[in-house]
């Protein structure tokens, strides 16, 4: 069984929350509720590198707010 | 409800009862209060060198009292925690300090001497006393928000690198909140664990925001005497131990947790056979199965077991602690009926935020929960295990999905093994497998290729590198020089193929000349499951660790009639030598009974 999240020749998206966190996601699955697509479908590579070039701090953005007020 | 920080749980004990005992260490005893002024002072010198929300403070010192005032003062001061591991060469600590951006180094004499990595400032914790008692003993107290870091651990990374688990003030605080804790049976709690591995979350935090005492064991490996003293000395009332060092206790010596209410176990595959051993020589306590990643918060699931004990063939991992909850999912990420084996997922509280500096790593293991009740966007961490429900609603542990296994109970990505190999000049393929011997202990054996068709390996040396850049668990116990690596039709390493492992090739067979040493040469076979041991062998280079450490010097108290302990076996580890030690302890084998 391969995992859908490692499969190397797969098609996936990148998804976002309120919070700005980024989730790798299989592009033929539904997105789940409160996550929507930032990037993609576009092949697994590209879009890990999209996640490193956009997310650049992993804080969530609701304790950056608070950090920074 | 407002959230309550670490350091306001912790400030409510001190008001309750600042005279009750937080720490127990060798000649050591901190009421709540001095503790509490201690940490004060500390955290009010931290926050002078910067320290606040979201800054790291590597701590590297001796398991002693220090660790506590150490990890609580950082936690004062408003940053977090990262843990360096005392036996992590130092090439290791310094890259996980330069990850961190070259934090502030809290040491002592003991680690000093030996040598630490380069730091921003470095404190000398048990020689700054002087300098601390100008420092106000009150609370520094910014208010924590829950979503700051407590701690960042590292472990063993895929990728070649080591990778940072970022974990939360809400995660520790939910996980030391649990009810299984409201027994009772966690007021007197013995630390034996490397604080650098998550356990200490448990040893540390449970006891101190529930009143408790952390009895702080003696640094270095112990031995199942040791082990006993400290329990019946210290009446302990829980202790945690790593699935291997409870197996050997219950083999060996399952009466000497007849002291402790609740015995706690996990971090690698829990024997029923053990389980039954510890409850029918202590028919009272509770033996409590845990699972969890450092990723959830070291606990995900836990299973509380109690005699009579009917051993099935697995030990379930049992139910989610509270607030959190796993799935088991096929690989279209759809739920699996009781009974099937799919990958195991944990959400809720204790999901850590992430990798720290790694935005990729993070997106790739800590996904959007397709099944989150509201809309909020929460997270699962994908674990890599393999799972599947029982018919009573367990979760029963099955395996691993990928090349992660656990030596010893210690994480190791067998990736970031073969990537160091690869770095040696003259190493064209390395492959990395984990082999069980005799005693169904994994040891890691590799395999490599060399460069250019008439290239040669020096293996003392590519073992001489290895051991440079990681931590004495991740060096193969083995190593096997191959022209080629077999491959499988579609062309992949073919693992399966690869040559048996050559474990006892480092083996420079002198028989022995006495009785004495004819014994510990049989014993040190037995312990280290190989076929025979000659008296220059050294117990380590045939892959002895601690665990066998341990059962190799109980045995030699069995059978010999003289204890060794451990330290000395490092300066004493062929037979010849340990011959000389029983000799001159006045123990040993007759000729003829």
């Amino acid at each position: 069984m391969t995992n859908p999240f490692d499969d190397q020749n797969g098609s996936y998206t990148v998804l976002t929350n309120v919070d700005g966190q980024h989730s790798l996601w299989p592009a033929d699955i539904d997105a789940p509720a409160g996550w929507a697509i930032v990037h993609g479908p576009a092949d697994r590579g590209t879009c890990l590198e999209y996640v490193k070039q956009n997310w650049t701090d992993i804080r969530p953005r609701s304790l950056v707010a608070h950090l920074d007020a | 409800m407002a959230f309550s920080s670490i350091q306001s749980r912790f400030a409510d004990q001190v008001v309750r009862a600042p005279d009750a005992v937080a720490v127990s260490s060798a000649g050591v005893r901190l009421t709540y209060r001095e503790l509490d002024e201690r940490a004060n002072r500390l955290a009010h010198r931290l926050r002078e060198l910067g320290v606040g929300p979201e800054v790291p403070v590597a701590v590297l010192v001796e398991r002693s009292a220090a660790v506590i005032t150490a990890f609580l003062a950082i936690v004062k001061a408003g940053g977090y925690y990262l843990p360096l591991h005392s036996a992590y060469p130092p090439e290791r600590q310094q890259w996980i300090m330069n990850q961190s951006g070259g934090p502030v180094l809290l040491t002592d004499t003991a680690m000093l001497a030996r040598g630490v990595p380069a730091a921003r400032a470095t404190i000398v914790l048990d020689t700054a006393d002087q300098e601390l008692s100008t420092r106000p003993a009150s609370d520094p107290g910014p208010a924590a928000h829950p979503d700051q870091l407590a701690y960042v651990m590292y472990t063993s990374g895929s990728t070649g690198q080591p990778k940072g688990v970022a974990v939360t003030q809400r995660d520790v605080v939910t996980l030391a909140t649990d009810r299984i804790w409201d027994s009772g049976r966690h007021q007197r709690v013995l630390m034996v664990a490397e604080y650098a591995f998550d356990v200490s979350t448990y040893e540390v935090w449970v006891p101190l925001l529930h009143g408790g005492t952390v009895v702080v064991a003696p640094h270095g490996d112990l031995d199942v005497g040791t082990l006993r003293r400290l329990l019946v000395d210290n009446e302990i009332s829980c202790v945690h131990l790593t699935a291997g060092l409870f197996r050997v206790v219950a083999e060996e010596a399952p009466e000497s947790l007849a002291i402790v209410r609740e015995v706690m176990t996990g971090g690698d595959v829990v024997a029923p056979g053990a389980v039954q051993r510890v409850l029918d020589a202590c028919p009272g306590i509770t033996v409590r199965a845990l699972y969890g990643p450092t990723e959830t918060t070291l606990f995900a699931t836990n299973s509380p077991i109690t005699a009579p004990y009917r051993p099935g063939s697995t030990v379930p991992i049992g139910r989610p602690m509270d607030g959190m909850r796993v799935y088991v999912l096929d690989d279209r990420l759809r739920r699996v009926e009781a009974g099937v084996v799919g990958e195991l997922y944990v959400t809720g509280a204790g999901v850590a935020r992430g990798y720290a500096g790694r935005p990729d790593l993070t997106a790739e293991r800590f996904v959007a929960d397709p099944f989150a009740a509201d809309a909020t966007g929460e997270r699962m961490y994908r674990t890599g295990d393999l799972a599947r429900w029982t018919a009573d609603g367990l979760v029963d542990f099955v395996g691993r999905a990928d090349d992660q296994v656990k030596i010893r109970g210690f994480r190791v990505e067998l990736a970031e093994v073969e990537s160091v190999l690869a770095r040696y000049a003259g190493v064209a393929h390395a492959v990395v497998v984990a082999r069980d011997n005799e005693q169904g202990d994994k040891r890691l054996a590799a395999y490599v290729v060399p460069d250019g068709p008439a290239g040669e390996v020096d293996v003392p040396g590519l073992r001489a590198h290895v051991a440079d850049a990681l931590p004495e668990y991740m060096v193969p116990a083995a190593f096997t020089v191959l022209e080629t690596l077999p491959l499988t039709p579609n062309g992949k390493v073919d693992r399966d193929a690869l040559p048996a492992p050559d474990f006892e090739n480092v083996s420079t067979y002198r028989a022995p000349r006495d009785a004495t040493e004819e014994t510990l040469c049989r014993i040190f076979a037995d312990v280290l499951g190989v076929p025979q041991v000659g008296i220059d062998d050294s117990f380590f280079d045939l892959g002895g660790q601690s665990l066998l450490a341990m059962r190799l010097t109980l045995r030699v108290e069995a059978e010999l009639g003289v204890r060794v302990p451990i330290a000395e076996l490092f300066d004493a580890p062929t037979p010849i030598q340990l011959a000389d030690l029983v000799k001159q302890a006045g123990g040993g084998s007759r000729l003829s009974a």
